[in-house]
């Protein structure tokens, strides 16, 4: 940790091999987070591309380094949906109106979930929360922060998120059947 | 149910190419951090009818004499319908793309990257009121409605507070502090002014009666971005250089260029530095011929011929 943090104060002071020690580290996820989004390699690569861009040019904004990867996902998801944005592929989705949602929204769930459903079934929102969530292991209470979300409205996203997951398994069944 | 989404997100292939698409990105972060002071100083606007390439949106003239570049000009603020319009600060570069400069959008109006500087001994002080935070939002991808979003930035997640002595219609700050260390720069605006002559600007600036030291840097210095600066001494020709400053008229830089070509070298440009009394580095480019702007402007005032051939000679020893 102590070798990020000096890390990150020299990318702070402009110095780019630290900058880019740092940002190899995630750059995988990075990928992934986006291709989720764009679901196409040019633009995945793209958008990692843009992301070492902006991430270097705002880091010394960045307060707190041990959030650095935090940060460098949000501005990944940020890029991510800029580039859907500028192919008009994004429909803006108005904030969602709280619900109470019980803690067991995470219950049982079928473990034959798809790469492919992820990429097709959810919308923005719903990836967004997903990814950080079960990709990065966020606690619902730390996407809601890092989101700038209330918790119930990250609670109620992620339930709609696998709630789609869901239902379209049961089809899936169905047909098999 | 982590496990599981975890292991199909892995099955995304990663191209070969991925380091070196990231390290592309950095070096042309590294490329644009670098060359930002040069294009704040230069950025050319292509229109006949734009100044202050960042500082101001469009202008027009409200004076009678149409056909005569002297008189007072009217900085029309950006908005439309609810809508800011596009900053010409997204002015295109030789490849046609765009380029981005450091901007916040703030009560509808946008504030750039100030040509006046503060270091962070000076910035503590200064920090006024917190206004809020600014966020990501606008690049080089935006449309119009992005510019309308409040806090919408070109320069991260930073804090955004008003400064000390300064009016909020024109300046505002970002200011970090973290583990002791401080940044802090100042953002301006000045759209939607009438610009009838240097006051108008320059005396948002609080120079006068404030000025602690002056220093000039040569074109050639400032090109090859070398910290060579020389002290001006004679403060009786800096104060009545501001006196002369604030009566002077509004050109704009096409017409200063139609009429003595490009002045971008070492005999016609220097860059001049007042440090004032709260620690601010205010920055102005004098051209030869009588002229002077402030910061990244793309609007210049005639100075008085007498008074500027005094400070002409201060610069040119």
């Amino acid at each position: 940790m102590n070798d990020i943090i000096q890390l990150v104060k020299e990318a702070q002071k402009g110095n780019d091999t630290a900058f880019i020690k740092l940002f190899q580290e995630f750059e995988e996820d990075i990928y992934r987070t986006a291709f989720i989004y764009v679901k196409n390699q040019e633009d995945a690569l793209d958008v990692v591309q843009e992301t070492a861009y902006r991430s270097f040019k705002s880091i010394k904004n960045l307060k707190e380094p041990k959030y650095l990867k935090t940060w460098i996902v949000k501005i990944a998801i940020s890029c991510s949906i800029d580039l859907l944005r500028k192919k008009k592929n994004v429909i803006e989705l108005k904030p969602e109106i709280e619900k109470i949602i019980s803690n067991d929204v995470e219950k049982d769930i079928p473990l034959s979930i798809t790469l492919e459903d992820l990429i097709d079934l959810l919308n923005e929102n719903e990836k967004k929360i997903i990814i950080l969530r079960y990709y990065f292991d966020f606690t619902i209470k730390e996407v809601a922060e890092t989101l700038k979300i209330p918790l119930g409205t990250a609670k109620t996203i992620l339930y709609r998120g696998l709630s789609k997951l869901r239902k379209n398994l049961i089809g899936d069944e169905l047909y098999e059947r | 149910m982590s496990d599981k989404i975890k292991e199909e997100i892995n099955r995304i292939q990663i191209p070969s190419d991925i380091h070196e698409r990231a390290l592309k990105g950095v070096k042309k972060a590294k490329s644009d951090m670098s060359s930002r002071r040069k294009e704040r100083l230069f950025t050319i606007v292509p229109i006949a009818i734009s100044m202050m390439i960042v500082t101001f949106g469009g202008y027009s003239y409200i004076s009678n004499r149409s056909n005569d570049h002297q008189g007072s000009l009217l900085l029309n603020t950006p908005v439309h319908n609810k809508a800011l319009k596009i900053p010409p600060a997204l002015s295109k570069n030789d490849n046609g793309q765009k380029k981005m400069i450091g901007l916040i959008v703030y009560k509808g109006k946008i504030y750039t990257q100030s040509a006046t500087k503060i270091d962070s001994i000076h910035a503590k002080k200064l920090v006024g009121e917190k206004l809020g935070s600014t966020k990501y939002g606008i690049d080089e991808w935006s449309s119009q409605d992005d510019y309308t979003d409040e806090f919408a930035s070109t320069i991260g997640e930073a804090n955004v507070y008003s400064v000390k002595g300064y009016g909020q219609d024109f300046r505002i700050m970002t200011y970090i502090e973290s583990e002791g260390a401080i940044s802090a720069e100042f953002f301006d605006c000045l759209n939607g002014i009438t610009v009838q002559n240097g006051e108008d600007v320059f005396g948002k600036l609080h120079l006068t009666g404030n000025i602690v030291n002056v220093e000039y840097r040569n074109y050639n210095d400032w090109n090859n971005s070398v910290e060579n600066f020389h002290p001006i001494n004679d403060m009786k020709i800096i104060n009545s250089v501001v006196n002369s400053m604030n009566n002077s008229k509004p050109y704009t830089q096409e017409s200063i260029e139609n009429e003595i070509g490009d002045f971008r070298n070492e005999a016609q440009f220097k860059e001049l530095f007042f440090h004032l009394n709260d620690g601010s580095i205010v920055t102005m480019n004098v051209i030869k011929d009588g002229y002077i702007s402030y910061g990244s402007s793309a609007v210049y005032f005639k100075m008085e011929k007498e008074v500027f051939s005094k400070l002409w000679q201060l610069l040119d020893m």
